[in-house]
């Protein structure tokens, strides 16, 4: 590598060349060959060649220069008997030579070095300027292009993972180069999936291709971040050929983190724009639900009201008016579950509800499930709750409404008049609800189906009614409570749904 | 309210605030049977009427537009002694506490039955006539609460209570068939709605039923109000 020699320097070897060589051309005795001007000039010359051309070419330089010396001086002297002391002076000065040689050679060496941590300061400090969320898209491209230049590689690409985890060059003549150089997309694969699996010392490290083993594929470091490698950068193989050097690698590695720095920000930005635009999302579903609820609500509640009223008054004196009436009013109780089914659905599948976590006592939860039960199917129905229950938090209308499901379940498919059964019991984490009847049972491949929305069932072709969302709303209840709900075989016939509750709830 | 009573007393005057016209209409044609009703259509008006006209109790539906119910409620508050029932939806219980802790005296969700809606009007205004002073005692199946000589009986057998539970009873005996929200129970026994978190009061409600129900999963006596407070049950609806 070349190197500017300092201007004073070359003013000072031509002149000290020049006043040698006249002095000895115009010397009053141009036979005499001083040998002395000759060393300290020829120290001078090794010394610039070092500076220029460096070690190995200064020491070469030296000893040329001293066979020269040699030659010159026998010549001189027709190699006669002081041609001992003549060796000694020539030894000397090779050893002065080669030592001016070498420590040129090496500060050469450093002020290369430094000039060349310089550079790539200078690049790394351009890149955290231009790698900003503000930035120009091109941001990314031209970095790239200034560190293809500073590291003298014959690409720098940058690979980002495809829907199936595997680095994808971006740009279309990117994936052109990489089309026709395996061993470089190779390498880039093998460094992100090493990265990926975060086994070894240092996974996201650098890595250089080995050209001895053929074609080279450069050398690649995965850009990692927090949640994995977001991508790869790749360089080709250097211009002149060879490899990288050490710490070239290291420069790569720290480039790496700058980009890596600057897409997991870019990603951040994503995921708090989709974030607030679902927030904005959720808060119109809920406006939206709360308006449809009161449209609905408003005319089954005026509905309700003449119905119960048309019963209160005395239309209630015929019996078969009276009959009609009351088959009115339980159609209206079911449409106004049934309404109440879907907005508890829509609610409790989008993100913003919480149960009302309080203080409770579980046992209150038999008295509310009884409420919602119609009264023709009270009888059937036994509260079995320990009497030493502890005050838990939970939400008291939510999970009562969550048992009632269950219970409205067991009324249906359980032959008519057979007992159903809501039970409570500690546990040794927290509580235990269970609703036991004596129906067909649920088969072993349903156990998991009947939770999910609309399913029906083997038995729910003959059982009427029933909007198949009831179990799906009391799992979703069960489960924002931190919960868990499983079926159980009763036997010699009928089905356990069994709820547990952890004493400490999810929910806070 | 008997036909003897009705036809001696000028008729009970009830103001029913709701902007929903099929509502209005079905609870006037349930309530003249029994009382005068006046239909006020926005809050505004209630206010209005109200003023001009000060009713016997007040049916307030919470989700007026405009003038909010919490609003006309604790409006009429400011002056009215009447008792004022408010019209909720299911799941609104955060509202329901509000009103109530605003002045409102009990609450019925819709939808409701007539009969329910006639068993809290009797309910309120049994209680405004007896304003002046409190029942000598109040009974709910067979148990007696005697609140002058400070005693509770099951059947003939008197019952033993501590003093917490005593004054939650008392307490509740007191709004018989009102619904007291579980803040102003706390505060009637230890002094401040913060004084002591639910829990506290959820042992003592146990320990209470425990002493004075035949079947605690199911009581008759202290019926709880999900996600409201307490009620003391006189008559079935």
């Amino acid at each position: 590598m070349r190197h500017r020699t300092d201007p004073l320097v070359t003013f000072g070897l031509i002149s000290v060349t020049a006043i040698v060589l006249l002095s000895t051309f115009f010397a009053p005795d141009p036979a005499s060959f001083v040998r002395d001007r000759y060393d300290l000039l020829g120290i001078l010359l090794v010394s610039a060649v070092a500076q220029r051309r460096g070690t190995k070419a200064a020491i070469l330089f030296a000893i040329a220069a001293s066979a020269l010396l040699v030659a010159i001086s026998g010549l001189q002297t027709s190699f006669s008997p002081h041609s001992g002391d003549l060796l000694v002076d020539i030894f000397v000065f090779l050893n002065i030579a080669l030592l001016q040689g070498v420590q040129t050679g090496r500060l050469r060496k450093r002020e290369l070095a430094a000039e060349e941590n310089g550079r790539r300061m200078s690049l790394l400090s351009r890149l955290s300027e231009r790698l900003v969320p503000t930035g120009p898209p091109s941001a990314v491209s031209e970095s790239l292009q200034e560190l293809g230049q500073l590291m003298k590689a014959t690409r720098t690409s940058l690979l980002l993972p495809d829907g199936n985890g595997n680095p994808v060059p971006q740009g279309a003549d990117a994936a052109e180069w990489f089309s026709q150089r395996p061993a470089a997309l190779a390498l880039a694969s093998r460094v992100f999936h090493r990265c990926a699996e975060w086994d070894g010392v240092d996974p996201c490290r650098p890595e250089q291709d080995d050209p001895s083993e053929g074609e080279s594929g450069g050398a690649a470091v995965p850009l990692a971040s927090a949640s994995g490698p977001l991508g790869v950068l790749h360089v080709g193989e250097p211009l002149g050929g060879g490899r990288y050097k050490a710490a070239e690698l290291d420069f790569l590695g720290v480039t790496a983190e700058v980009i890596a720095a600057y897409l997991e920000r870019e990603q951040l930005q994503k995921a708090v724009a989709e974030a607030a635009a679902t927030e904005s999302s959720n808060r119109l579903k809920s406006s939206l639900l709360s308006s449809l609820s009161h449209e609905l609500k408003t005319p089954l509640a005026a509905v309700t009201a003449t119905i119960t009223g048309l019963l209160e008054e005395g239309a209630a004196d015929d019996p078969q008016m009276r009959e009609e009436l009351l088959s009115a009013t339980d159609d209206l109780r079911l449409l106004e579950h049934r309404i109440g089914d879907l907005l508890d659905v829509s609610r409790l599948e989008g993100s913003g509800w919480a149960p009302n976590l309080d203080w409770n006592d579980p046992r209150d939860i038999c008295s509310e499930v009884l409420a919602h039960v119609p009264a023709s199917s009270r009888p059937r129905i036994t509260c079995r709750f320990q009497p030493e229950l502890p005050i838990m938090r939970f939400d008291l209308v939510h999970l009562s409404r969550a048992l009632y499901h269950l219970v409205e379940n067991a009324l249906a498919y359980a032959p008519s008049g057979t007992p159903v059964v809501l039970g409570g019991s500690s546990s040794a984490d927290g509580v235990r609800f269970w609703v036991e009847d004596s129906g067909p049972g649920v088969r072993p491949e349903e156990k998991e189906l009947v939770f999910e929305k609309f399913h029906r069932g083997e038995a729910g072709s003959t059982v009427p009614g029933g909007t198949g969302l009831g179990l799906t709303i009391a799992s979703d209840i069960v489960r924002y409570h931190g919960g868990c709900i499983r079926i159980e075989d009763v036997k010699p016939q009928g089905a356990r749904f069994v709820i547990e509750l952890p004493r400490e709830p999810q929910g806070e | 309210m008997s036909d003897a009573q009705r036809a001696g007393n000028a008729k009970t005057r009830v103001l029913v605030i709701d902007d929903e016209p099929q509502i209005l209409r079905a609870l006037r044609s349930i309530l003249s049977r029994s009382y005068s009703v006046e239909l006020a259509a926005s809050g505004e008006e209630g206010l209005q009427f109200a003023a001009e006209n000060p009713p016997d109790l007040v049916i307030l539906d919470l989700t007026l537009p405009g003038v909010t119910g919490m609003e006309v409620c604790r409006s009429l508050r400011e002056w009215l002694k009447a008792p004022i029932l408010i019209l909720s939806v299911r799941d609104n219980e955060a509202d329901k506490i509000s009103a109530l802790d605003l002045g409102a005296d009990d609450y019925l969700t819709k939808p409701f039955s007539a009969g329910e809606l006639l068993a809290h009007v009797r309910a309120l205004l049994r209680r405004a006539g007896n304003v002046s002073d409190k029942p000598g005692s109040v009974r709910s199946g067979d148990l007696v609460v005697d609140l002058a000589q400070r005693k509770v009986f099951r059947d003939t057998e008197t019952v033993k209570l501590t003093r917490i539970e005593y004054t939650i009873l008392a307490t509740l005996a007191v709004n018989a068939d009102r619904v007291v929200t579980s803040g102003m129970l706390i505060k009637s026994v230890w002094g401040s709605a913060s004084a002591e978190d639910s829990r506290t009061l959820r042992v003592h409600i146990s320990n209470l039923r425990g002493k004075t129900e035949a079947d605690s999963s199911v009581p008759r006596h202290v019926v709880t109000e999900a996600g409201v407070g307490y009620r003391f049950v006189t008559e079935s609806v």
